[in-house]
């Protein structure tokens, strides 16, 4: 009981703070730009249905007319929408590593640390209670904003589109895409909260986790890096996020949904133990 | 009745290259109710041994029992019982003071009402939607009063409250930690200032260079021994009393010093008091005052500290 109320408190200092508020918000207002766009290109386009090409004929160069079918670039959120959130998803874990680093360098560096141990002294409990506050807080987040993506797409579709496959059985999927995606910016969020731990800046846990992402990248480049590249925790959270693990040539070669949730699920576990060890051996100033 | 702080042989070394001993062998009882001064000068150890005490830092060595209960193992069970903050108290400056403490009452279910009782305890109710970055030092330090009399705790631990405080705050801080101190409450509060501790505080401990010099009631310390009394001699016109007492005093021993405003003063015990008497009367010469010095809280400071009254 306690333990939740003090859940319950971290997801509220979470929830309350400024700079967790104007990311989301800001992340609503890129999605709106997105479907704006998409609004203003959803036509069948007309133009141009028919072209000329010059043909070598027996009796020298023939002129010829070529019919094409119009070409349908209408918004078609039952087809769309799955692709949406794999893009999404990979792009919410970067969100969920800064949502992260913000929140809890805040919290492990100066501001009142002090204070709140003095009400909850043990500190592996508080470590991860915030902890649990990150994951929650960074995947309600990305939930929030995958959501609001699909309205607008469905909004665009029944304008301008077709929404031509939304069904009882499209909802159940696309609500497990959401699960899945809104998980990844989680874990993304909470092996940022042990780099922010223990770098207690925001910059350096941000610069460390982004840092990985490109050492990651290069390491995939490389014929001795790839086994390295693909267990690496960025690249199995963005397969976590991206979900469709099919393309042997993605995510350097990580194959199935599973392992990189279980990947993810370790490193998530291995980084969150050595941050609450940290946090419990730190003087506190 | 048990002591509410019990500090045995506390050391803690900062440091590994260069170690420093912040608190080197600190001992220390203070008894269950009232105020308590921890007094010491600048860099002495005192908030070092208050992060100690709340499970801030681990000692290199040595024991801390609060309220009978030892620190290292079981603080959590006394936590709600205890109310402390370290140096300037810590909140989380984009949040009002109101928010700040409504976040750390609900961690451990306490009421709003609390909240405003805490936060009128300490004159804060005015400004307490104010954004805490915007207080000022004064602020901040009745805003972590608050903080610590939201638990209604048994004991209070406070690093130097009256830092920051104007001379109107710091009356009333020193009202309110009477006022706490007799409702039964222990009230543990550091100090650098000499006169704060002697305004405000039942016993003192003085603490130098992280250890503990003198436990008591400021009137022990202050009775301590009387080592000097202040004569003074009939003025015969040109001074050659006061002259032939020097020389008197001075060839049985005793040490003699003018005191600039026309009196002597002299080295000696209560219980050879009468000694400066008798071989004055034996020359002639007769006292018109013969008055111990009492010595005054800055002085005893002076002695244990080495350092000025306020450090
Ligand atoms: N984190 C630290 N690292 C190294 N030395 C420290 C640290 N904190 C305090 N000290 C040193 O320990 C001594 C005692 O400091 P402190 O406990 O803050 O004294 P006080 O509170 O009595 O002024 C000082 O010499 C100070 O410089
Ligand atoms: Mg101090």
């Amino acid at each position: 009981m306690t333990f939740l109320a003090l859940v319950a408190t971290e997801l509220r200092r979470f929830e309350l703070r400024r700079a967790v508020r104007w990311m989301v918000v800001l992340g609503l207002l890129i999605v709106v730009v997105v479907n704006v766009v998409q609004l203003a290109r959803s036509e069948v386009s007309a133009a141009s249905a028919t072209s000329e090409h010059i043909v070598q004929g027996p009796n020298g160069p023939v002129p010829v007319r070529i019919a094409h079918d119009a070409e349908d670039r209408r918004v078609r959120v039952g087809r769309t929408f799955e692709q949406t959130i794999r893009g999404l998803g990979i792009g919410l874990v970067m969100f969920g590593v800064l949502l992260g680093s913000t929140f809890i360098a805040a919290e492990f560096g100066a501001s009142g640390l002090s204070t709140q141990l003095i009400f909850e002294p043990r500190r592996v409990r508080l470590y991860v209670a915030k902890t649990l506050a990150v994951f929650i807080g960074a995947a309600v987040s990305a939930a929030i904003i995958i959501v609001w993506a699909g309205l607008l797409q469905l909004l665009v579709s029944a304008l301008r589109g077709s929404t031509a496959g939304v069904d009882a059985g499209w909802l159940g999927e696309r609500a497990t895409d959401v699960v899945r995606a809104s998980s990844a910016c989680g874990l993304g969020a909470v092996c940022a909260t042990a780099v922010a731990s223990i770098a207690r800046r925001t910059v350096v846990a941000v610069g460390v986790l982004y840092g990985l992402t490109a050492g990651t990248g290069f390491l995939g480049g490389v014929t001795w890096g790839e086994p390295l590249a693909r267990v690496s925790p960025m690249n199995t959270l963005f397969g976590m996020g991206y979900g469709d693990l099919n393309d042997p040539e993605g995510f350097f070669g990580l194959r199935t949904l599973t392992g990189a949730v279980t990947i993810s699920l370790v490193w998530v576990l291995v980084v969150s133990v050595i941050g609450a060890w940290w946090f419990e051996r730190r003087e506190i100033r | 009745m048990a002591a509410a702080v019990e500090i045995t042989g506390l050391r803690k070394v900062y440091g590994s290259k260069r170690p420093v001993a912040a608190v080197d062998g600190l001992d220390l009882s203070v008894p269950e109710g009232g105020v308590f001064g921890f007094l010491g000068p600048n860099g002495a150890g005192k908030t070092t041994t208050i992060r100690a005490m709340v499970g801030h830092l681990r000692a290199s060595s040595g024991s801390i029992q609060l309220l009978g209960v030892d620190v290292d193992k079981a603080l959590p069970t006394i936590i709600d019982q205890i109310g402390a903050f370290v140096e300037a108290p810590s909140f989380f400056p984009g949040f009002s003071a109101r928010r700040n403490l409504e976040l750390l009452a609900s961690s451990r279910g306490f009421a709003r009402a609390d909240v405003r009782r805490a936060l009128d305890t300490v004159g804060l109710e005015e400004r307490a939607n104010d954004r805490v970055s915007g207080y000022s030092l004064g602020m901040r330090q009745r805003l972590g009063i608050a903080a610590v009399l939201l638990k209604n705790p048994r004991l209070l631990i406070l690093d130097e409250p009256a830092n920051g405080l104007d001379p109107a705050g710091i009356l009333e801080m020193r009202n309110l930690l009477r006022r706490l101190g007799a409702e039964g409450r222990t009230i543990f509060v550091s100090s650098h200032l000499l006169s704060e501790v002697q305004q405000t505080c039942d016993r003192v401990a003085v603490v130098v260079r992280g250890r503990c010099v003198a436990n008591g009631t400021v009137e022990e310390l202050l009775r301590g021994e009387v080592t000097r009394h202040r004569i003074r001699i009939p003025d015969d016109g040109d001074g050659s009393a006061q002259e032939r007492a020097v020389s008197t005093l001075r060839a049985h021993g005793l040490e003699v010093e003018r005191d600039g405003h026309g009196g002597l003063l002299v080295a000696v015990s209560p219980s050879r008091a009468q000694d400066v008497t008798r071989v004055l009367a034996e020359e002639h010469i007769y006292l018109a005052e013969l008055t111990p010095i009492e010595r005054s809280l800055e002085e005893v400071f002076f002695e244990l500290t080495g350092e000025p009254g306020a450090a």
